[in-house]
């Protein structure tokens, strides 16, 4: 159902575009205006500079071989999981999702800390592991293939969440039709149900290539000992110029900015002239896939990517935070009792968590409306309106900082020196994440069903409110937990911007790494990991429950 | 070097007789407390927390609040707020190079504290709008359990014909991204000269030294074993690892150690000017006793050097030209980067 638009939803798209532009659009004109300027002066000089460095080409080469390689572990490891979740009969899918979702509520350049401590040369556990069993020590975090991995596991929870969202809205009678044509429960699962969830692979794809080309903490923890450097880590070295060298950091967000918008071309691109509509006016009831035999195997290669993905690195975590230093081999209560009783845990922590429930709601209002107009409307210029929306989260956490910084410290509002500029820059970067769930799931949904409610009588909004809404809601849900995860966590562009009275958990626990001590970094991100899983389970079950109550009661 | 071994020697002279300090002017009290909150600008993030908490318990009807990053970070982040009219911080801990630039730059507001009187003369000379308030100094630092047997490296010039079993045991830190690495450098560079600053950090990089971005990043390398052997490390680091019980030596390079000399200055235009010099004067007065507790030399007359490090006026210190560092920066960098292989 595409809708023609009154002056009242023209009011409407220009509200969008009111928030639209000081969120995105100006902070990001701003830094790329700074690549064609030199000393204040038009000039193609950082341009030239930029290009004609090889160090920055390896740099770009380097972030595309790795986030690649990133994206092709996420996908490959977190497809199958997905399915499995969200279709199979696998014993105890239910928690063992919810494990697998822990990874995102750790910061990612803890994470890799982390997996320097269980894969670095010598001191490594699982090198020890390997040695004490005799087998050669291979495993080398600071290697590109190092880096790749632990990237990957990064970034799988991404694509579970996406793909099995998706995978949750398909109508399995499409599923029992190929088996009755004489399909292998695999031959299925791979001919149907994967080529009807494309669009959430692909998507989930480009998210986690997205993801990866704008990661800083992670490739500079692991990369920077052998000096494989990612283009942000040569945007942060940039940042850390006096006076800082914007142009530079401008022409090398562009470069990452042409890397998204590829990887965006390429997906649709793929996806062009197919319909992956799974969600139509007839009823379906969502049957899981019986495993049989294959139930323990796959409970097994469950369990193993957990012990890697999840167990490995917290454990790590808990032991450093309770030894008294890494490895000191004592263990003792103090540290971790030290960190709860402090203020600055607790403030930080209640400042994180309310920065990022509200800047999430913000960014998934804000997704919600582009991905609707996108998909359901027909007026003109809404693709450049989810363009717009869409480019920020290629840009470097770092970079736009620096853009929004640009805006609101020449605003007479009191945004800038607030928590208010936190919330505009994580919603103007993240926004289109939440654009991106929600409009997998609007992909889904056969219009048909907003055409029978406007036939039963229901005005444009009631259409929105009591079918479409409610049909979207596991993937403004996702959307919601994913960009809460971001945030929770978010580093790179909160440490240029947060203000003493804003002062987030991932400041302090970046200034509790600057004291060089990883005990005290273990205990903190053992707290954020909990606070993170506990707020987002909390949030998954009062949004469903509160929409439950509302569809019962329509 | 004349100029830091005088000042070691007045140190030393003037160690025995602790003055008491003044109760701050209640005037500034009074007028600090009107203000009723003050903004921190640092770079020293392992300390900082604490002046701040303690700060706040003294005087309680001023919120204090602080921001830490890199130095070079803070001082952009205090230079765009200012260029913008924004100004936020009110007072800033940084280094010596950083505040000599921030001063050349018209960033700061002079102030002398009635407490400089109880300081030796070189904490704020006239001419100079910042108020030294500690040292801490950089030596050769091992891990001597993982390390055991091993003869270790005595001076800066040793790393430039490193010792074969040194061979994949060191790290060293960049200049690019550290500020203690960038004084480092620039203090090898000017007393040892260019030649032979390049031949230690080849040294460093041919014997397979691993390079980490910061000092804190070395230091979890150090204790866990990766890295047995630092090419330094600052004092504080290195008391608050001992106090943790690891096995840790710390060894004055023969030629001299590095100090990194810690200052305070008002910002200029600050929200809360009477609330930065109400701080200047607590940092110079109250907290000087807590400094020696971690690891960090206090420059009041009559405190003792930290626990577990050597007394500054026995100690050879390298001297250091912050206003000549900042002037040759880019060539250092390059000198840094070739001798490095890196881009």
């Amino acid at each position: 159902m595409r809708s023609r638009f009154s002056w009242r939803s023209t009011l409407g798209i220009g509200g969008l575009l009111l928030l639209i532009m000081p969120l995105m659009v100006i902070p990001l004109g701003l830094i790329l205006a700074q690549a064609f300027l030199v000393d204040g002066k038009l000039s193609f000089g950082n341009v030239t500079q930029v290009m004609g460095s090889l160090s920055y080409w390896g740099s770009l080469a380097n972030t595309v071989m790795i986030s690649l390689g990133a994206t092709a572990v996420a996908s490959v490891l977190g497809v199958p999981l997905a399915w499995l979740f969200a279709r199979s009969d696998l014993a105890g899918r239910v928690w063992l999702e919810r494990l697998a979702e822990l990874p995102m509520f750790i910061p990612p350049f803890v994470g890799a800390v982390a997996w320097t401590l269980l894969g670095a040369p010598r001191i490594g556990i699982a090198n020890l592991i390997l040695r004490k069993l005799g087998v050669p020590e291979f495993i080398d975090v600071y290697t590109m293939r190092g880096m790749i991995w632990v990237m990957g596991l990064y970034l799988a929870p991404y694509v579970i969440m996406i793909v099995a969202s998706a995978l949750r809205s398909l109508d399995p009678s499409l599923e029992e039709a190929g088996q009755m044509s004489g399909l292998t429960r695999i031959g299925t699962a791979r001919r149907i149900t994967l080529a009807l969830v494309r669009p959430a692979i692909s998507s989930s794809a480009v998210l986690c290539f997205s993801i990866s080309i704008g990661l800083f903490g992670t490739p500079v923890v692991l990369g920077w000992t052998r000096q494989i450097l990612v283009v942000t880590a040569r945007i942060w070295m940039s940042s850390q110029a006096v006076p800082p060298d914007f142009g530079v950091m401008a022409v090398l967000a562009v470069y990452l900015m042409t890397l998204s918008a590829l990887s965006l071309w390429l997906q649709q691109r793929l996806l062009r002239g197919r319909s992956y509509t799974t969600v139509t006016g007839k009823g379906f009831r969502a049957r899981r896939l019986k495993l049989g035999r294959l139930g323990a195997p796959a409970l097994a290669l469950v369990i193993v990517y957990l012990i890697l993905s999840v167990a490995a690195p917290i454990a790590v975590l808990a032991a450093a935070a309770l030894s008294t230093y890494t490895w000191s081999g004592v263990f003792s209560l103090k540290t971790a009792q030290e960190i709860l009783d402090s203020d600055d845990t607790w403030y930080t922590l209640r400042n994180s968590v309310w920065i990022s429930v509200v800047a999430a709601t913000l960014a998934s209002m804000l997704g919600l409306a582009v991905a609707w107009l996108r998909q359901r409307s027909k007026i003109r210029g809404r693709a450049l309106i989810e363009a717009l929306v869409l480019l920020p989260v290629s840009v470097p956490g770092i970079a736009f900082g620096v853009g929004v910084m640009l805006v609101w410290i020449k605003v007479p509002l009191p945004v800038y020196g607030t928590a208010l500029i936190l919330i505009f820059a994580l919603a103007g970067r993240f926004s289109a994440y939440s654009v991106r769930a929600v409009s997998a799931n609007l992909m889904q949904v056969h219009p048909e069903l907003e055409e029978a409610g406007r036939i039963a009588g229901l005005g444009r909004f009631a259409t929105f409110r009591r079918i479409t809404l409610p049909l979207v809601m596991p993937g403004i849900i996702a959307g919601w937990v994913l960009l809460f995860s971001f945030f929770i966590t978010e580093l790179s562009m909160v440490i240029l911007l947060y203000t003493t009275e804003s002062r987030t958990f991932s400041v302090l626990s970046f200034e509790t790494w600057n004291t060089g001590f990883f005990s005290e970094l273990a205990a903190l991100s053992l707290i954020q990991l909990a606070i993170g899983m506990s707020v987002a389970l909390g949030a998954r079950v009062l949004m469903r429950s509160g929409f439950n109550a509302e569809t019962s009661s329509t | 070097m004349r100029r830091l071994c005088g000042i070691a020697v007045a140190i030393a002279l003037l160690w025995h007789a602790i003055p008491a300090s003044a109760a701050p002017d209640p005037a500034l009290v009074a007028a600090a407390e009107a203000e009723g909150k003050l903004v921190v600008y640092s770079c020293d993030p392992s300390e900082t927390p604490l002046y701040v908490k303690a700060f706040g318990a003294k005087y309680p009807k001023i919120k204090v609040t602080s921001y830490l990053a890199g130095c070079w970070q803070v001082y952009n982040r205090h230079a765009n707020e200012h260029g913008a009219g924004r100004t936020v911080g009110s007072v800033i801990m940084s280094i010596d190079d950083v505040l000599t630039k921030m001063q050349a730059d018209g960033l700061l507001d002079s102030y002398v504290s009635p407490e400089v009187q109880n300081f030796p003369d070189f904490v704020h000379p006239p001419g100079q709008v910042f108020t030294y308030l500690k040292f801490q100094m950089l030596g050769l630092v091992a891990n001597t359990d993982l390390a055991r047997g091993v003869k270790m490296p005595q001076d800066w010039q040793d790393f430039a014909h490193p010792l074969p079993e040194w061979a994949n045991q060191m790290t060293y830190y960049d200049p690019r991204t550290s500020s203690a690495a960038m004084q480092t450098l620039a203090t090898l560079y000017q007393n040892f000269g260019p030649a032979e600053t390049t031949a230690i950090y080849k040294g460093l990089h041919d014997s397979g030294a691993d390079l980490a971005a910061t000092t804190s990043a070395g230091l979890a390398k150090l204790l866990t074993g990766e890295r047995p052997i630092m090419f330094y490390l600052l004092s504080n680091h290195y008391t608050a690892a001992l106090e943790k019980g690891a096995p840790l030596s710390f060894t004055v390079p023969t030629s001299g150690a590095i100090v990194i000399k810690v200052g305070t200055a008002v910002l200029k235009d600050a929200p809360q000017p009477n609330a930065a010099k109400l701080f200047t004067e607590f940092m110079l007065s109250d907290e000087q006793s807590e400094i020696r507790k971690h690891g960090e030399y206090a420059l009041r007359k009559g405190i003792a050097p930290p626990d577990k490090m050597p007394p500054l006026e026995s100690t050879k210190l390298l001297p250091f030209d912050p206003a000549a560092a900042t002037a040759k920066q880019a060539e250092m960098m390059a000198l840094w980067k070739s001798a490095v292989g890196v881009q």
